[in-house]
């Protein structure tokens, strides 16, 4: 399953600016995972409209309608959509790529920390004659060949990690390419996260950063990382980051952000202000700060909504932050952040002022607000969770409170890894190589 | 501007006698003043050749004491700048009405041997230099009404000042801005007419002066540089060998920000003693140093790594002294004034010139001169747009400006720090009597699954009888139990709220629905449009209305959870409706919110954002719901995922009746094409149009895909491992 709800804004200069034009997906999600768990009935209940673009996909495609079945869409986003097909050739080429079924995968998922599963794949060992599935994204044909190119290179670069979904093949016919990507069975966070326990989520964690760790060391920002994109299976423990398409590399150059320059004692330097305060001019005619902001609201890091232009692979160390929160608070989504304003807000909530202000000093900004509920001083993420379980529905508290007890060593680590994983100051958040070896994911 | 400007107080004299530095060192040719006891007339250009490490200009009007300084080592991108922050001290207002006078006879005259002169600016008395600066702070306030026209002489004073003291070496004086400061505005009318005057003849500078003078500079600078960093000599030299040849500013400016880092990192495990300097207690570089991380000592001893002295370096010390010691351990020596100048080195900002050379950026084989003339426009922009932000600066600057909006409820203000851009975030709120009424995201508690920046009131209600105790272990509860309260309180709002119904609700819903759907045409219109204005303040002296809009954003998202979210197809149809009662964003606007002044809060909270895009998700994330999308584009799959949400639950009974336009809308998907660079409103439509399908065929535009896709060809199986 794939599917974009980013808000995805590419204010690069070298962007048009026509990019502006409002880019937005949101799609149901438990309807999706529902759908994808009964494969056998989705052919039947097929809407008619969708079975039709299925049609002329294939019509227009001959390469792909030749090898492979469409059988539903899965997905769709920004650039792409994404079908599930099954791959009728499957047996006529190398399939090195499939953990399950090839004996080099298999040897590979034996090798795999999150190895063996809860529960046994009884049907994908054992039904030889079970058709043969993969994903198939069809890039939209208004996106630009350099982004498809890049989105196509990371993809063919990143193939060799078991956590991260590699790019099979790929086909171009005219202005339509589509990449042939596994297809994964997992289910939808939304339908796991708030009955899994700790310590299995513990294993969610560690596929996530493995696979985190994996881009970053190839110098590539995911810029995209939440729950939707991590296709994860509890039963096998084992998840695979998808979606590249907003991906990039890490500039080795990037471009400057006061952050660049910035001493650790620096939080006392102070800006020349002469800007207006309680107040901001009217007209306005100075440019806007702008920077690639590329990603999903809510899960933006704050130097994203400060739009530093240094931004780093640490951006999605913040994004998965937010889903541990996300998964230790029980709530999802944990910011909702409508924009970069109200995300800043809901950051500002939680960590205090004196956090973010420094935060913003960092990036060469002033942070001022005189919002009632941003404390002076920060939360802690333990007083956060806490607050946010008190309002656990009464069917759940007994249940939540029974986890909690058997799982205080566990939580405490989760806590001490969260924290440094919302680390405001990106220089120090912890990094994916690090988090690797932080005890809460280390003793798996 | 970044350099605040220092004056010195003392008489030319003592200057004169400061200023005079080896000329050997750094390669650099220092002006010196000669004249003991300059006058108006006097002051002459004595200097061999103009240095990039300074410009210190120093007026000197013969008993009255005015001088006209400026921070030390100026680089060709900081030239113009910190030229322009430039200020002048005056003691009386009658004073500086007579230099302008004066200046303006001599400009009339075409004689530019009105006083000037480049003096180098470490002011020797630090403490002086630093009480003194806060007295020029005030000062120039009253100045500052004409110090941004006098930038523009200044600064072209300047490009020409070089190349001229060069080829007239000593003979003569460059011309000359002044700004005159003080309490008389008539003052600074003189002084206004006087510079625009020096700007007309600056602007006569033949262009090869000026990019002879900026080669010049550049050069040198290179060559500051290289003296300055012994650890990176080579680089450095490498870096003057690819400023001649011309490499593009962009590299410099990376190497200067490569330069400062490694300076940084060295500064920041460096011991520093400064010798002679132990008065100099407030000295700026100093606190710079600290800040880098570097420890200063008071005493000398082995520990130290740097020392700074206030004396000329000698070839032969007496073994006692701490500069024999020093280079016997190696240590590293540094007079105070190339120490001062480096640290300003390190605090500039390459971008300064970066970003001009990518604001001007047309061709690589831009040459250096244009580049600097740009830097000048664009330095005189940046104080004309400082105006702008500080006002004019004769005014009260405490007075009510008419251009700027002042907050009146609570908000949230993210500005740069640089004042090169407009601030980063700004919105307003509705002032609300209690915190938790306020419609920004706030921290709440929610039922599981559900987010905390949304207000709940499912959960509220249904946890009406039974109170929350909070556990309290211990003090830092006690917040936690701050908030309780405040949920209690938000709890009795939702309790009085009503649930919208009729046709009057479904307005301020479509009201808000438009300002949802509507934010992304509005993108950059970042000021609160007048209209929006007046709405908010017109709420404001309506207490109830006051009470209503704090509370709209809960009736939408409650609305949204009884309803189930309204559909793709039912925004549309509203908008569809609305838009029909005008074209504009604003027009529309009002003509929602025309019954009622209902939802000014929100109005506010749209202002400057940049927002593209704005979803809610509202109430109805429980997880399992859908969550309706409220934007434009995600009208796209709606027909999809109606069949899909008529398969999997009972549809919803809407509690607003709004009526449905049940037509079977074709499905159109809104967008941007990349390849075209247009605008669609249907991308079938716009994929079959020639253009596309012109850029479509033409393999050419893919080549690199190809190539790519040839690698990823995926291989067939053996045969062997078919069998």
């Amino acid at each position: 399953m794939r599917e974009i709800e980013e808000e995805c804004e590419q204010d690069n200069d070298e962007e048009d600016e026509g990019q502006g034009y409002d880019h937005e997906e949101e799609r149901d999600e438990s309807e999706e995972a529902r759908e994808q768990q009964d494969d056998d009935l989705e052919e039947d209940e097929m809407d008619p409209q969708v079975a039709e673009e299925l049609d002329s996909f294939a019509h227009s495609f001959k390469d792909v309608a030749n090898r492979f079945r469409l059988v539903s869409k899965i997905g769709e986003g920004t650039f792409s959509s994404v079908y599930k097909a099954e791959d009728m050739e499957y047996d006529v080429f190398d399939n090195s790529w499939d953990l399950d079924r090839s004996p080099e995968g298999k040897r590979r998922l034996a090798a795999l920390d999150t190895y063996p599963p809860i529960a046994k794949r009884q049907k994908m060992s054992m039904a030889p004659r079970r058709k043969k599935y993969v994903a198939i994204k069809r890039i939209y044909v208004t996106s630009s060949p350099q982004r498809i190119l890049n989105e196509l290179v990371l993809l063919h670069t990143l193939s060799k990690c078991d956590s991260i979904a590699p790019l099979i093949t790929a086909f171009r016919s005219q202005d339509q390419v589509v990449a042939i990507l596994p297809y994964y069975k997992h289910a939808d966070y939304r339908a796991f996260y708030r009955q899994l326990p700790l310590r299995e989520f513990k294993y969610y964690m560690k596929s996530l950063v493995t696979a985190l760790e994996h881009v970053h060391l190839k110098g590539i920002l995911h810029r995209d990382v939440k729950p939707t994109n991590f296709l994860y299976h509890p039963e096998m423990r084992r998840g695979v980051l998808v979606d590249f398409g907003l991906a990039e590399r890490e500039s080795l150059d990037p471009s400057y952000c006061t952050c660049r320059d910035y001493g650790e004692n620096d939080h006392i330097r102070q800006f020349t202000d002469r800007q207006p305060i309680g107040g901001y001019l009217k007209n306005d005619t100075r440019p806007g700060r702008r920077a690639n902001r590329a990603g999903t609201r809510g899960f933006r890091a704050p130097e994203v909504l400060l739009k530093c232009l240094n931004q780093t692979t640490k951006i999605d160390m913040w994004s998965a932050g937010v889903i541990l929160l996300s998964f230790m608070s029980k709530r999802f989504p944990f910011f909702n952040s409508a924009d970069d304003i109200d995300a800043m807000i809901e950051i500002a909530s939680i960590f205090g002022k004196p956090k973010i202000s420094a935060c913003a000093r960092l990036h060469g900004s002033i942070f001022d607000t005189n919002i009632p509920t941003v404390p002076d001083r920060g939360f802690k993420l333990e007083e956060i969770v806490e607050w946010a379980l008190r309002g656990v529905d009464e069917d759940d508290e007994s249940q939540a409170k029974r986890g909690s007890l058997d799982e205080e060593p566990d939580r405490s680590l989760a806590f001490d890894l969260l924290k440094k994983f919302l680390e405001v100051d990106f220089r120090k958040r912890i990094s994916a190589k690090e988090a690797l070896r932080h005890q809460f994911l280390e003793e798996i | 501007m970044s350099v605040s400007p220092v004056v010195s107080r003392q008489p030319l004299s003592q200057c004169s006698g400061n200023i005079i530095r080896s000329p050997s060192e750094a390669g650099l040719v220092v002006n010196r003043v000669r004249s003991q006891n300059a006058t108006l007339k006097e002051l002459n250009l004595t200097g061999q050749s103009s240095s990039t490490s300074s410009s210190t200009a120093v007026t000197d009007i013969s008993k009255d004491r005015l001088y006209l300084s400026m921070g030390p080592h100026i680089t060709p991108s900081s030239f113009a700048s910190r030229l322009v922050s430039s200020a002048i001290h005056c003691q009386t207002a009658h004073t500086s009405a007579m230099v302008a006078s004066k200046a303006r006879q001599h400009m009339n005259d075409e004689e530019s041997n009105l006083a000037t002169t480049i003096l180098n600016d470490t002011v020797p008395d630090a403490t002086e230099r630093s009480a003194l600066s806060s007295t020029v702070h005030t000062s120039n306030r009253g100045a500052n009404h004409f110090r941004h026209p006098s930038t523009t002489a200044t600064a072209n004073a300047g490009i020409i000042e070089p190349s001229q003291t060069r080829t007239f070496s000593s003979t003569s004086s460059t011309s000359v801005a002044i700004s005159a400061s003080g309490n008389a505005p008539m003052v600074a009318q003189q002084g206004l007419s006087v510079l625009s005057q020096v700007t007309e003849r600056a602007r006569e500078i033949p262009r090869d002066a000026r990019d002879r003078a900026a080669s010049l500079r550049e050069r040198e600078r290179m060559i500051v540089r290289a003296r300055d960093s012994h650890q990176d000599k080579d680089r450095a030299l490498t870096q003057v060998a690819t400023n001649q040849n011309d490499a593009s500013e962009q590299r410099d400016a990376d190497n200067i920000r490569n330069w400062q880092r490694q300076w940084k990192r060295v500064l920041a495990t460096s011991v520093f003693y400064f010798d002679g300097l132990e008065d100099v207690g407030k000295d700026r570089t100093k606190k710079q140093l600290l800040n880098y991380g570097a420890k200063i000592e008071t005493f000398f001893h082995g520990g130290v790594t740097n020392v700074v002295t206030n004396r000329q370096i000698q070839a032969n010390y007496a073994a006692t002294d701490i500069i024999y010691q020093a280079k016997q351990r190696n240590m590293k020596i540094w007079t105070h004034e190339k120490f001062v100048r480096f640290m300003s080195h390190l605090q500039e900002n390459p971008n300064a010139s970066a970003s001009n050379v990518a604001g001007t950026h047309t061709s690589t084989t831009l040459s250096r001169g244009h580049v600097v003339a740009s830097d000048t426009s664009n330095n005189l922009c940046r104080m004309l747009r400082e105006e702008k932000l500080t006002g004019p600066a004769d005014s009260d600057p405490r007075a009510r400006r008419d251009d700027i909006h002042y907050f009146k409820g609570p908000y949230i203000y993210i500005r740069d720090a640089t004042q090169i851009y407009r601030p980063i975030m700004v919105r307003e709120y509705s002032r609300v009597s209690e915190p938790q009424l306020g419609d920004w995201p706030q921290f709440r508690v929610t039922g599981t699954g559900k987010c905390p920046f949304v207000l709940d009131l499912q959960y509220h209600q249904n946890r009406t009888v039974k109170e929350v105790k909070p556990r309290r272990t211990g003090s830092k509860l006690k917040r936690a139990a701050a908030i309780e309260a405040e949920i209690n309180t938000s709890k009795g709002a939702a309790k009085s709220r009503k649930l919208p119904e009729g046709e009057g609700d479904s307005h301020n819903q479509s009201a808000n629905f438009l300002q949802e759907h509507e934010a992304p045409q509005a993108d950059d219109d970042e000021g609160i449009t007048e209209d929006l204005q007046q709405q908010a303040s017109a709420a404001f002296k309506e207490p109830h209305l006051r009470k209503r809009s704090a509370l709209t954003p809960v009736r939408m998202t409650s609305a949204r959870a009884n309803s189930g979210g309204p559909t793709a197809a039912d925004i549309k149809a509203r908008k569809q409706a609305l838009s029909a009662t005008g074209r504009s964003y604003h027009k529309r606007m009002s003509a929602a919110v025309g019954h009622e002044l209902v939802a000014t809060g929100i109005n506010m909270s749209n202002v400057t954002s940049n927002i593209r895009s704005v979803t809610q998700s509202g109430g109805a994330a429980n997880g399992l719901a859908a969550q309706a999308s409220q934007v434009q584009s995600k009208e796209v799959n709606s027909l999809k995922k109606k069949v899909f949400e008529r398969k999997r639950r009972p549809l919803p009974v809407p509690q607003v009746a709004v009526k449905k336009e049940a037509v079977a809308v074709k499905e159109v998907r809104p967008g941007y094409c990349e390849n075209c660079k247009d605008k669609y409103d249907d991308y079938e439509e716009h994929v079959g149009s020639r253009k596309h399908r012109k850029f479509a065929s033409n393999d050419e535009n893919f080549a690199e895909i190809d190539d790519l896709l040839a690698q990823l060809v995926q291989p067939k199986r053996e045969l062997h491992e078919l069998s």
